[in-house]
């Protein structure tokens, strides 16, 4: 080790001296008398750096810290506060959807029919045969005709209908019966339906208003879809 | 609840060994960066707090002196814009042989505070570091997280340039 080599190592790291320094330092006055002045520097600069740490450092660090804990801690609970009321707020919405207004006249609709429609039997059994041109005649008033027929129809007449009339008509396919409500100011904006009471009704939106299908949930599954598609091909709006 | 309070209290035990413990150290070494009393309580402050947030990290007792060196050096680079390193060898470097009228004795603290002021903070920083701190280079490296090889340039650039100082300092002094 060299001269050099030893003032770099010195001056690096003053106090890490190997048994290579410490042989060279014994037979090397002027590195000997560097390691003294590095030793000093060092000292001095430890001496000097070694500034007076204002009072109650420590304490105003901790005083400091803790308001500012207090403070997350209020930030938390805000936060924690806003998302409970944000879930509170998503759940009480999503209730609200089930009852907004359409839909909820939309239900209600359902159940008057099936209402409707238990309250009028008698009418279910009846073995009239009413002709197409007698049941435009009953449908006229609410601006619609059918084209052709769309099943036997044994009963059709104009009834009150929640707070307006509508048209009562019921069909018998087969051997199945089944009924239609024309319910020009019931308007609906997609179809619904309800089962209650043995009965099965499905409403769907109509050009005026809407019309309710319904059937026995003893009938065929299909029931409903044949009239309807039946209904679709046959109605005029006048 | 119970054990969540025990560890808070735990946690909060620790940060207040801590901070007893490695303020007044941290408070020299910070401030002979930004050399600013108000500026250097602010930035331990925010060392502390950072160290609140992440105490749950600390899994060594004994690495809890270098981490917050690491934490507060990163506050001061931070507050300063100053996150890049610069990588030269000692190698490099031409080393002059010993001033032999050089005689630290006639400096005062005066003296060697305004040199220490004249630093380059880089060099400053391994300086303060190693003198104050008590850190073997590799130690400093791994604090900077810089190279070993870089924090001895540094070192050997810091005491070189102190020395130059303040023998010119001497000799300016001696003149007048």
């Amino acid at each position: 080790m060299n001269c050099i080599d030893v003032h770099r190592k010195l001056a690096t790291e003053p106090n890490s001296r190997d048994d290579a320094i410490n042989a060279h330092l014994q037979t090397c006055s002027a590195c000997t008398k560097f390691a003294e002045s590095i030793e000093q520097l060092d000292r001095s600069i430890h001496d000097a750096a070694n500034i007076t740490v204002p009072d109650g450092l420590a304490e105003r660090i901790l005083l400091k810290q803790s308001f500012k804990q207090q403070r997350q801690l209020r930030t938390n609970r805000f936060k924690f506060y806003a998302v409970a009321a944000s879930v509170l707020l998503l759940f009480g919405l999503s209730l609200n959807l089930h009852y907004l207004p359409w839909q909820k006249n939309a239900l209600s609709l359902g159940d008057i029919a099936i209402n409707h429609v238990t309250q009028e039997m008698y009418h279910l059994t009846k073995n009239n045969n009413i002709q197409l041109a007698k049941l435009n005649h009953v449908l006229q008033p609410f601006n619609i005709k059918l084209n052709k027929p769309i099943g036997s129809i044994i009963y059709a007449g104009a009834c009150p209908i929640q707070n307006s009339r509508g048209v009562h008509i019921v069909l018998r396919t087969k051997n199945e019966t089944a009924t239609l409500l024309v319910m020009p100011d019931e308007n609906i904006t997609r179809r619904i339906s309800l089962t209650k009471d043995g009965f099965k009704a499905t409403i769907v939106p109509a050009k005026n208003g809407s019309i309710a299908i319904i059937t026995s949930l003893d009938s065929k599954a299909d029931l409903e879809q044949r009239i309807e598609n039946s209904l679709n091909q046959a109605i005029d709006y006048i | 609840m119970k054990v969540y309070n025990d560890m808070m209290d735990n946690k909060q035990l620790t940060f207040e060994n801590l901070v007893h413990a490695y303020s007044a150290e941290l408070y020299r070494f910070a401030f002979w960066q930004c050399k600013n009393k108000d500026l250097t309580e602010d930035l331990l402050q925010e060392c502390f707090a950072r160290a609140w947030k992440s105490l749950h990290t600390l899994k060594d007792e004994k690495a809890a002196r270098a981490w917050l060196y690491t934490i507060l050096r990163r506050e001061i680079a931070r507050h300063f814009g100053r996150n890049k390193t610069n990588d030269i060898s000692l190698d490099d470097m031409n080393v002059d042989l010993p001033d032999a009228q050089y005689d630290c004795s006639v400096s005062d603290d005066i003296n060697l505070r305004q040199a220490l002021d004249k630093l380059p903070i880089d060099y400053r920083e391994a300086l303060m570091l190693q003198v104050l701190g008590g850190y073997s280079c590799e130690e400093i490296a791994e604090i900077s997280a810089t190279k070993a090889g870089t924090i001895m340039t540094r070192l050997f650039r810091a005491r070189q340039k102190l020395r130059q100082l303040l023998t010119a300092e001497n000799k300016s002094s001696v003149n007048f």
